[in-house]
């Protein structure tokens, strides 16, 4: 018997010309690991939906979903809220209470349990979770990441039997998203918790799915073990969105030709080696470098800069030097609380250093997209965004809207684009108000792999127009691929910079799984396409 | 949050800091008598210190000893009441009656505000909703997602000034500033709609509004919760039966009734004195314990 099942499911929204979810058939079993992968858009929210009778959203509906063969409508109210749980994107937004052993018991508040088994349920869950630490904490003071694991948490004190997750690492960190994503696959692995999952990290959660959904404009497209997933797609490559958002490894193998594709890069590792036996490698295979811009005085140069939030606090940075030139894209690349953000903030003059200097070259103007692009957006359509910032000059803004490939969206609310489109109106808004150099804090998060392509393809022509970017990031392959020039961070001071291939080349963990599969071989080649061409270069 | 102090009162179930502070109060009201308001303003500003450290104490003080001044002052210039009349201001007679009623209002009003303060510190909001969240399980979860809901309304408005900045330039004339400030204002009230909309789904998703729900909370019960509880009642008893028969309270006027009747009142100052020092005594003594640790290991 099936766990949760859609049989023919058609939805379209009010006022919608085409379907969010197209005749779509799926079952699940007790205790699968089932991700749910396709480019945003496609309807995998709008499908998560339907499988959680509370937030079934409202519109035009054929077919059924089906919780243990019963009709999901005709489900009692409490053993729906228990038996499903849904964690959401958005960490803040989900959290209700102000103290975290209070948000942990919200749920069995709900379902009116007696006080001391719900403490008893609060103490599995938290000890679970590793959350003793900040069991008595204030819910604001935490990090993404830990709001994050709390809203697992906190479903999973219902002890639900399908736990859906709807793009939960999309506003995390990489280092938060992994731990959230391991923790899900805990809770698959040691609970027997069904998990019902959409994740564009397919290299995270590719190696522990049971099965992988790809689904595109509302239908399913294919639905097989990671291994088949990754062949059909092989074989059909570039014609599908998802396959920019496939493991590295799997990229690598497929367009060589293998026959199994490894998923993860130890495999990789085992089957480059393989490939390679009876072939000769080039001694010195060729160094690929991307040309260095001409060196000219730095538009934006820190020097020197010390910072801190308080007379008593640490220092966030410590001596700090940058320098960003004409014209170029460069990547501000570490860890956690390295002082990425506050350095933003420095450049940009929203944050006093205490020492240092910041200066821009005469005539460039600095501006910094917020993580949160919304915080841009003041009107109601995408046009008013675009006037608002064009002094109302509709030449202007039609201009900018067709270089930032806008003009389909003139009409639509600014809260209703998707992530990249977000990004592209908000780089659109600074543009008008004559930005020359452009600090985007993370703008990757939460991207598909073809948004992220074609924001950075945006980025690059906007170089190429004298444009300078600097963009923090923890996005390693985003690095590697786009930028002119890479920088790591830590503890308030700048490691190391250089052109990417040589700087990743130094990096032995911190680097592209392309690189990590390969570097044996070919330690300067960095993305899946270089390693590739060296590979086929062997012979 | 973050202090680890050893808070013994704090760390006391709720109920019972709660009948402290309303029994103290109380007691300072009804107990209109030098001595009393004295003992009551000691025993509050100890704890005060005790509990929210030097600088706070000081900060509080500030602004507690004009306030006494002023009442102290002005009871005996605007109040011409009393027998015993000292001398002449501005041809109006000061009297002694009118200086100590106001010195003992003074005391009073200023041991209030002291045991507000610790009040604020000892029965934070989590407390307070345990203790009335009963009453009206909505209304506890309403001020519980108000008290999360306003520092992250906060932070959102920081930031959203500063990201209006790279679009505007900052004016400095009223009018603009005005201007920008409804704009940025705007921008947070929708952004905190949309968020609610997501705070909306997640609490019907863990199934909130389908039944009568129970507010969970951390207190227990536990004997030395009896054992101060049953103190404090004792040591409030005592005083009770002694107010009953008139003691610790004094007229002023026209004249002054006595401030001591024997015996009786001045045990009842003692056993009054202990109960205002009960929680200071309990804090020292915990730390006192651990000194002695200290020494052993």
């Amino acid at each position: 018997m099936a766990l949760v099942r859609f049989e023919e499911l058609s939805f379209a929204y009010p006022h919608a010309r085409q379907r969010a979810v197209d005749r779509f058939s799926l079952s699940i079993e007790e205790g699968e690991y089932v991700v749910l992968s396709g480019p945003s858009g496609c309807g995998k929210t709008t499908l998560l939906r339907h499988a959680k009778p509370e937030l079934i959203p409202a519109g035009a509906r054929e077919g059924a979903v089906y919780f243990e063969e019963k009709p999901l409508g005709e489900l009692e109210p409490l053993a729906a809220a228990a038996d499903i749980g849904f964690v959401q994107q958005d960490p803040d937004n989900q959290i209700v209470t102000d103290f975290v052993w209070h948000e942990l018991a919200f749920g069995l508040e709900n379902l009116a349990l007696p006080v001391p088994v719900i403490r008893r349920r609060v103490a599995e869950m938290a000890a679970f979770f590793g959350m003793e630490p900040w069991f008595r904490k204030r819910t604001v003071e935490l990090s993404g990441g830990q709001k994050q694991l709390i809203n697992l948490a906190s479903v999973l004190a219902m002890s639900p039997r399908l736990l859906i997750l709807d793009e939960p690492t999309a506003m995390l960190d990489p280092l938060a998203a992994r731990n959230l994503l391991d923790t899900v696959r805990r809770v698959n692995r040691e609970l027997g918790v069904a998990v019902l999952l959409t994740e564009h990290r397919l290299e995270q959660v590719f190696p522990a799915a049971d099965r992988v959904v790809i689904m595109e404009r509302g239908r399913l497209l294919s639905c097989g073990a990671p291994q088949e997933i990754a062949r059909t797609l092989g074989t059909q490559m570039g014609q599908s969105r998802v396959w920019l958002g496939l493991p590295a490894t799997v990229r690598i193998f497929a367009q060589l030709g293998a026959e199994r594709l490894p998923l993860t890069v130890r495999d990789g590792r085992m089957a480059l080696k393989g490939y390679l036996r009876d072939k000769t490698v080039p001694a010195q295979a060729e160094s690929i470098k991307k040309a260095r811009p001409i060196k000219q005085k730095p538009v934006l140069s820190a020097h020197e800069l010390w910072f801190r939030y308080g007379e008593t606090e640490r220092d966030v940075l410590r001596g700090l030097d940058i320098s960003l030139y004409k014209g170029e894209l460069m990547c501000l690349l570490g860890g956690n609380g390295a002082g990425k953000s506050t350095l933003l903030q420095a450049l940009v003059g929203t944050q006093k250093p205490y020492r240092g200097k910041v200066s821009a070259l005469k005539g460039e103007k600095v501006c910094m997209l917020p993580q949160n692009a919304k915080m841009l957006f003041v009107t109601d359509t995408v046009k008013g965004e675009l006037l608002d910032c064009a002094e109302d000059d509709e030449a202007k803004a039609a201009d900018m809207a067709d270089r930032l490939e806008l003009t389909a969206l003139l009409a639509r609310h600014p809260y209703d684009l998707s992530g990249g489109e977000t990004e592209r109106l908000a780089i659109a808004k600074l543009l008008l108000r004559d930005a020359d150099v452009l600090l985007l804090d993370e703008p990757t998060k939460g991207l598909d792999a073809s948004a992220k392509q074609s924001l950075a393809e945006l980025l690059q022509s906007l170089c190429r127009d004298g444009v300078s970017i600097l963009v923090v990031t923890h996005d390693v392959e985003f690095a590697a691929r786009y930028a002119d020039r890479c920088a790591l961070m830590f503890d308030g001071e700048i490691l190391s910079e250089d052109e990417p291939h040589a700087f990743f080349a130094e990096n032995r963990f911190y680097t592209t799984d392309a690189n990590r599969v390969a570097r044996e071989y070919f330690p300067n080649a960095i993305t899946s396409e270089e390693v590739i061409a060296l590979c086929e270069s062997c012979s | 949050m973050s202090d680890m102090r050893m808070r013994y009162f704090n760390n006391l179930h709720p109920a019972v800091s709660m009948s402290y502070f309303i029994t103290v109060l109380a007691f300072t009201l009804a107990c209109f008598h030098p001595v009393m308001a004295g003992l009551s303003l000691m025993g509050s500003a100890a704890f005060s210190f005790r509990l929210r450290g030097k600088k706070a104490f000081f900060a509080t003080l500030r602004f507690i000893a004009p306030m006494f001044l002023f009442i102290a002052i002005a009871n005996p210039l605007f109040n011409h009441r009393g027998v015993t009349m000292l001398f002449l201001l501005f041809d109006q007679w000061i009297t002694l009656e009118a200086i100590l009623y106001g010195l003992v209002s003074a005391c009073t009003l200023c041991a209030i505000v002291m045991w507000f303060t610790c009040y604020q510190e000892v029965m934070t909001s989590d407390k307070f909703l345990y203790l009335f969240g009963k009453l009206a399980p909505a209304t506890a979860l309403l001020i519980t997602m108000t008290l999360r809901f306003v520092p992250e309304l906060k932070q959102n408005a920081r930031e959203i000034r500063n990201a209006q900045k790279m679009l505007r330039n900052e004016d400095t004339r009223l009018f603009q500033k005005l201007g920008t400030a409804m704009r940025n204002l705007s921008v947070l009230l929708t952004m905190s709609m949309e968020s609610a909309v997501g705070t909306a789904d997640s609490m019907k998703a863990r199934g909130y509004g389908e039944k009568r729900r129970t507010t969970f909370h951390l207190f227990r019960f536990d004997g030395r919760d009896t054992r101060v509880l049953a103190l404090m009642l004792t040591l409030a008893g005592i005083c009770f039966a002694g107010r009953i028969y008139g003691h610790g309270y004094m007229e002023f006027y026209p004249a002054m009734t006595a401030a001591v009747m024997g015996t009786p009142s001045v045990t009842m100052f003692v056993v009054f004195g202990l109960l205002m020092a009960l929680p200071t005594f309990l804090e020292a003594k915990e730390t006192v314990i651990w000194r002695s640790y200290g020494l052993k290991s």
